[in-house]
């Protein structure tokens, strides 16, 4: 239960930062507008919508602490080792991210392609007919056909 | 409506290119909708992007396509697996995997692909010719009119909440919040946009509905792997292919089956104009509808040909309604719709009334394409049908790697932009985690999409009164649209009982 408690209540607490985070701008950018147009200012929209996510936010922790919060990861456990599998997946998207930036496009999303089907546990004779060709076929389409540049 | 413009329009469409576009569509939407998990929205978020670097006709050539045929293929891996390929096709599942067992899966193919193409011709139809008479209704609405439209689409935040309404409210609210950054509507100031010009225009908002919908979805997936089922689910697909038989219903079959699907395809078009209730509504209460009224109610749910028809009549039947209310009013009907709403945008064009009078000629184009698009797949469908099975092979971790690749293709191309590759990356995470907890993406896609509307007519309409509210009562359309929005409040109380009763 004391998992189970945390996750909405954080997810309460994000809510509730973003409208602060959005409250306090919003006073400074003007709630009135100038007195010529005799409407709200350019601060009144999103300070309203802030404090209704705030509310909604601590309705949110309310409710967690009432009832319990949502489960968000379950307790199987076959499914709680997929958590491995998105992590790395996780860490191969940065990592394609910084390939792309200082190298290449394609080089970077050939790589993905191996390391996600690695991951995924598929055979290596499969892995590298599927990256040649997928990674083949987005070129020929966004390169060739539609003139796409990948570079940064 | 001007005839001339019609058939020029048609002469438009019936190019080489758009009727390649069309067909790739069709295709791609046939591969995407029979395979479980990968939802119609998913293959229009995605491939919206792409589109921009072809020609406003070839780009919705392609999407109208995807969009038709994925909903009508959500039936196949129904009537094969008895698993909805995407959340419309839930009714098929009653009838369609009985039939299958019952050693007609091939008239079952062929069902769902002739009643669905019926669906969706009689939902074009309403489209055609309700929606010029409700567009020059419309065209003299005001800042007032449009804020409770806007506000109108927003209550529907409840009912896209799922099960949890003050998680969708939040979700929304959120959405809302963070329409508010860019430039302000009326006096030009920069709001939210920490010094950084990549915000000046707001938060794309493409990018966010790719990473929510692709990335969110297959990071979901992956979580949700079990290798245990994965054996069972290839066993079932294996013996899919097998003993299928006639596609083709009989004339005594088609007779039987004509009377409740011009019924469920009128009822779906009038369920699909309602924001938010989608094909999974429609086909259960069509499908409700026509056991009461079936000479046989016996035998639905036990592979009744009539019950398996109308359940596919209202999936694609829904689908003139949403783009009815979506191009008169300029509001989302569900997640698709949004992102149609996102690509005229981007083509420069404004939907809503004045879009009747501004690009007539392209909403023609689209109730055309719309028509296009039923009769590539009736010729698809029919022909595939006993071939369909062997895109169920396809095993999931292929599409994870596939459909990973293209939402980072899609949200760079969209304006070659590697931070809307970053936005779609947190969007997709973001959208895993919400999945997980139960926060419906939905409301905060409408948040984000509706949140200009909502405060740009919001703040024109009380300028215009000098800041008294009262100007939102004083109309009769505001009145009307004020109780549409009070019987929305009610609408999850509705929803439940309808569920209960299927």
């Amino acid at each position: 239960m004391g998992n189970k408690l945390k996750a909405d209540i954080v997810v309460g607490f994000c809510f509730i930062f973003a409208a602060v985070a959005f409250f306090i701008p919003s006073l400074k950018l003007g709630i009135a507008g100038p007195e010529a147009i005799a409407g709200p200012g350019p601060g009144f929209f999103p300070a309203v919508c802030s404090c209704f996510t705030a509310f909604f936010g601590m309705w949110i922790i309310l409710d967690a602490v009432k009832k319990g919060s949502a489960d968000f990861f379950g307790t199987d456990q076959e499914q709680r080792s997929n958590f491995k599998i998105i992590a790395f997946v996780t860490a191969i998207f940065i990592l394609f991210v910084l390939i792309w930036a200082y190298a290449d496009f394609f080089v970077a999303t050939a790589l993905l392609c191996l390391a996600f089907n690695k991951a995924f546990g598929r055979s290596l004779k499969f892995n590298v007919i599927f990256t040649l060709g997928y990674v083949a076929l987005l070129y020929g389409v966004f390169v060739m056909l539609l003139d796409v540049q990948f570079d940064i | 409506m001007d005839l001339s413009l019609w058939l020029s329009n048609l002469y438009n469409i019936l190019t080489p290119s758009v009727l390649m576009f069309n067909f790739a569509g069709v295709l791609i939407g046939v591969c995407i909708g029979a395979l479980p998990g990968l939802s119609a929205t998913m293959a229009v978020a995605i491939l919206t992007p792409i589109t921009f670097w072809f020609e406003p006709s070839c780009g919705f050539a392609m999407l109208i396509g995807v969009w038709n045929s994925s909903i009508f293929a959500g039936g196949i891996s129904a009537v094969l697996i008895n698993t909805p390929g995407t959340p419309a096709s839930i009714a098929s599942t009653f009838d369609g995997y009985q039939l299958y067992k019952q050693g007609r899966g091939g008239l079952a193919l062929g069902i769902n692909c002739i009643y669905s193409v019926m669906g969706g011709l009689i939902s074009t139809l309403f489209l055609i010719f309700l929606a010029f008479p409700i567009a020059s209704f419309t065209i003299s609405f005001g800042p007032t009119e449009y804020f409770m439209l806007a506000l109108f689409g927003l209550t529907m935040m409840i009912s896209v909440s799922e099960n949890n309404i003050v998680k969708g409210m939040a979700m929304g609210f959120a959405g809302l919040m963070l329409s508010c950054v860019g430039i302000d509507p009326l006096l030009a100031v920069k709001r939210f946009t920490m010094d950084t010009t990549a915000l000046v225009a707001g938060v794309s908002f493409l990018p966010v509905m790719i990473g929510m919908f692709g990335i969110g979805e297959v990071l979901n997936q992956i979580y949700e792997f079990k290798k245990s089922k994965e054996a069972e689910h290839m066993l079932m697909v294996k013996q899919a292919s097998s003993k299928l038989g006639r596609v083709t219903p009989t004339w005594k079959q088609f007779k039987a089956m004509f009377r409740p699907t011009v019924l469920a395809g009128a009822e779906s078009s009038v369920i699909g104009a309602i924001p938010a209730a989608g094909g999974d509504i429609a086909s259960i209460i069509c499908w409700g509808q026509a056991k009461k009224l079936s000479k046989h109610p016996e035998e639905y749910g036990k592979g009744s040909t009539e019950g398996f028809a109308v359940s596919c009549t209202a999936n694609n039947g829904v689908l003139g309604g949403a783009l009815t209310t979506m191009l008169t009013l300029g509001i989302p009907g569900d997640a698709v719709t949004a992102i149609l709403i996102g690509s005229l945008m981007m083509y420069g064009m404004q939907p809503g009334p004045k879009m009747f009078t501004e690009d007539a000629g392209f909403v023609i184009q689209i109730m055309q394409l719309m028509i296009l698009s039923n009769l590539v797949i009736i010729l698809v469908g029919l022909s595939t049908a006993k071939m369909s099975a062997k895109i169920l092979n396809a095993k999931p971790q292929t599409v994870w790697t596939v459909v990973t690749v293209l939402c980072i293709v899609g949200s760079y191309a969209l304006n070659n932009s590697f931070s809307d590759v970053l936005i779609m990356a947190v969007a997709g995470l973001a959208g895993f985690f919400f999945k997980r907890g139960g926060y419906a993406p939905g409301p905060f896609i409408l948040g984000l999409l509706l949140g200009g509307m909502l405060e740009s007519n919001l703040r024109r309409a009380l300028v215009m009164s000098h800041g008294s509210l009262m100007i939102f009562v004083e109309r009769p359309v505001t009145c009307v649209l004020l109780l549409l929005i009070v019987i929305t409040l009610f609408y999850p109380l509705i929803k439940k009982h309808i569920f209960r009763k299927a």
